[in-house]
């Protein structure tokens, strides 16, 4: 957590994610004189899957470069210990962003009636799916030793998933694809969030997706480790 | 027992399976699961939270609206018939064909008019694919003819009929001859949409749109309402949707192309032209359209004219509302509108959405007494310009702003005396000793999608009471309550407010990136 402030990308980070976050929501909310929330969070999705990526790009491809990688592998630490602190290293500084941000929703409560149960739903999806963009994210980064490549790698793979979601429109509503890419879809998923619902089998879909990629940049250190 | 205890265990830890395959193990676990707690989630709805589910309830201000008709129908033993396109078990939420969308909500409020006015509503299904339909609960279904139900399309000279769709709905009376009502998609007619693509609505009004159809049914003779074209007229969906609510069909008129106007013509609508109409010229051999319009007054026509202020000047169509008493109060090389604000009673931080208040003349009076009979609220308008009036030639002030109000010509400030007519009526006894009716409104926003929808105002039955106490038109649908899905507008944040919270939220990061530049630049010179 601390090399995010001794270099200057966690600043970069906060000082990114506090100017457009607090942006898009003086646009989407008071310059529309409106209370409604729904696409703050969706420009917010959109948002995060770019700036994500560069708060995971030097998770382990700056170790692997500057070559402080063995350290890693023989420290007393098991590797899901030092994965795990990687990952919630980036989790703690998104979530900090995001709890920032929220704040400015308290101006909303002087001038509109505001659905809190709504607003703490979609603030929660986007902290389940900040927390599988940085899955994935650091899963990347362990692959690679450059960081650049990391960051785009991560940003390909968050698209995919989102982009499974416009494929969707295209096909026919009964088309048994469609179910499939409902289900893989990081986008199909959020929206259900942001129409109200607290979905159980989404919130579950974020959870697994976030283990599968953690457990996958385990298994590549666990691997290095061996080899 | 001991050797299956230990390969097991020994499974367990990926012992016995290559890295690979204990990922794609896992993996497939992870999805299966997924895809069961989906399919579970799907089919019975496992939301740890949902959002509130509408209140569909209807009113009970159709009881009043009804009364006589549902005499009359008794009398003739005569029904509405409401006929859903869709096989009944569609609207059964045990079917695993039921879709909850806008025509299931539609079949609520029609479900609820069916039990209120047994004698008078009952409920049809009518499958398109075998052309069979239920009636009511009987249960039994009988083979129809389709065209019994389709509305001729009667455009251009075609011979043909609309197409039923699933999301339509006819309203026809059970007896044969009448006319029959055709909604292509109720999506359209009944809600005010806020995003096609989640399918959310602000506002809902199928109470409304079942009266104004039921009545319409059953009426003997129908108004038409003719909008006038080729004058860069905008569209008006809601208006005329509104119209058809209150009971007008509307036509499409061409001046240009007609001698006269339609002796059909009960109202003519002039909705926001941004180019004028036709008058005499010297060279001119075409009967002009403002002829047209003077001679469909004399013969006892009604007009409806919304203008949009910020247009240039439409000489003759001012001239010719001048004539009736009604004209813009403007600067004196006439290039802009007088347009009045309001800095302390309106909605919005700029002052041009007004509450509009009724003015203190007899037509006023009475336009007020209806609605107020079914609503409270006030009159929404917005970016309308002052009018000045001639009581002499029968014209009177219908709304107004309040005493608080100022009038601007551009950004400087002309006047703030207050009491701005908003809204006015001539009604007079023309040479041919017809009684004809003059409504103008100098903004268009009055009709507008959210300010028929706006909770708490009352544009609605504003509009309403103009065509009943204006225009003659009986059995207009007063006090139908929109059902309001969604009522966030930030009232009382004024524009200089928000830009002062703008800046205080975009000073934070702003505060902080100097800092980290001084923390960072700091530790590098260490």
């Amino acid at each position: 957590m601390r090399s995010y402030f001794t270099g200057v990308i966690g600043y970069v980070f906060l000082v990114l994610f506090l100017a457009l976050g607090g942006g898009i929501f003086c646009l989407t909310t008071l310059f529309a004189m409106s209370a409604e929330v729904s696409s703050f969070f969706t420009y917010m999705l959109i948002f995060s899957a770019v700036i994500l990526p560069l708060l995971t790009m030097k998770s382990f491809s700056d170790e692997r470069k500057a070559k402080t990688e063995q350290l890693l592998l023989t420290a007393p630490v098991s590797i899901t210990g030092m994965v795990l602190g990687k990952f919630l290293a980036a989790l703690t500084m998104f979530s900090g962003a995001l709890l920032f941000n929220s704040l400015y929703f308290l101006i909303l409560y002087r001038y509109a009636e505001v659905k809190t149960a709504h607003l703490i739903g979609n603030f929660l999806a986007l902290l389940l799916v900040g927390m599988t963009f940085i899955a994935i994210g650091v899963f990347v980064s362990s692959l690679t030793e450059n960081q650049l490549t990391a960051a785009v790698g991560t940003m390909g793979i968050i698209l995919l998933f989102l982009g499974v979601g416009v494929i969707n429109s295209l096909l026919p509503a009964a088309f048994w694809l469609r179910y499939v890419f409902d289900c893989v879809s990081i986008f199909t998923r959020f929206q259900t969030f942001v129409n109200g619902y607290f979905d159980l089998s989404s919130l579950l879909y974020y959870i697994s997706v976030t283990t599968v990629f953690v457990y996958l940049t385990i298994r590549v250190y666990d691997r290095r480790r061996y080899n | 027992m001991k050797k299956i205890k230990e390969k097991l265990i020994s499974w367990f830890r990926g012992e016995r399976l290559t890295g690979s395959a204990i990922c794609a193990l896992v993996i497939g676990v992870i999805i299966a699961f997924n895809a069961i707690v989906y399919a579970l989630t799907v089919a019975f709805g496992l939301y740890l939270y949902s959002p509130d589910v509408d209140d569909l309830t209807i009113s009970g201000s159709t009881d009043a609206l009804f009364a006589e008709a549902i005499e009359e129908a008794r009398e003739n033993d005569e029904k509405v018939r409401i006929v859903f396109c869709r096989a009944k078990n569609r609207f059964d939420p045990s079917s695993s064909t039921f879709e909850d969308d806008e025509i299931n909500k539609f079949y609520i409020t029609a479900k609820q008019f069916e039990e209120r006015y047994p004698d008078f509503i009952e409920l049809a299904y009518l499958n398109l694919l075998t052309k069979r339909m239920t009636v009511g609960n009987s249960g039994e279904e009988e083979l129809v003819d389709i065209t019994d139900y389709q509305v001729k399309d009667e455009t251009g000279g075609k011979d043909e009929y609309y197409p039923l769709y699933s999301n339509s709905v006819i309203f026809v009376s059970n007896k044969p001859g009448r006319d029959k009502r055709y909604i292509q998609d109720i999506s359209n007619a009944a809600f005010v949409m806020e995003s096609l693509e989640t399918g959310s609505y602000s506002s809902y009004n199928g109470e409304e749109v079942i009266a104004s159809m039921a009545m319409w049914v059953l009426a003997d003779e129908h108004k038409t309402a003719y909008f006038t074209t080729h004058h860069g007229e905008v569209a008006d969906i809601t208006f005329a949707n509104l119209l058809t609510c209150a009971g007008y069909s509307i036509e499409m008129l061409n001046l240009r192309q007609v001698d006269v106007v339609p002796d059909t013509a009960d109202l003519v609508v002039i909705s926001n032209p941004n180019k004028d109409f036709e008058t005499a010229t010297e060279n001119s051999s075409v009967y002009p359209e403002i002829a047209k319009l003077e001679n469909y007054i004399e013969n006892g026509g009604n007009i409806y004219v919304a203008l949009d202020p910020y247009v240039k000047k439409l000489y003759a169509l001012e001239e010719f509302l001048a004539k009736y008493g009604i004209s813009f109060a403007e600067s004196d090389d006439g290039k802009l509108k007088h347009m009045v604000r309001d800095s302390s009673n309106a909605i919005t931080a700029d002052g041009f959405t007004l509450v509009a208040e009724f003015a203190d003349s007899e037509l006023s009076n009475t336009i007020e007494s209806s609605v107020r009979l079914h609503n409270d609220g006030g009159v929404i308008i917005r970016e309308a310009a002052a009018l000045n009036l001639n009581s002499k030639l029968g014209a009177s002030p219908i709304l107004v702003s309040s005493g608080a109000s100022a009038v601007y010509e551009g950004k400087d400030r002309v006047d703030n005396k207050g009491n701005y007519c908003v809204g006015a009526a001539s009604s007079f006894i023309t040479e041919k000793g017809n009684e004809s009716n003059i409504f103008v409104l100098p903004s268009i926003y009055i009709s507008a999608n959210d300010a028929l929808a706006k909770k708490g105002y009352s544009n609605r039955d504003f509009l309403y009471s103009v065509f009943d106490n204006l225009f003659g038109m009986e059995n207009v649908p007063y006090g139908c309550t929109p059902v309001y899905r969604r009522d966030s507008v930030l009232e009382n944040l004024t524009m200089k407010l928000a830009k002062i919270y703008t800046a205080v939220i975009l000073s934070i990061p702003a505060i902080l990136a100097v800092g980290g530049a001084i923390v960072v630049t700091k530790r590098k010179n260490r």
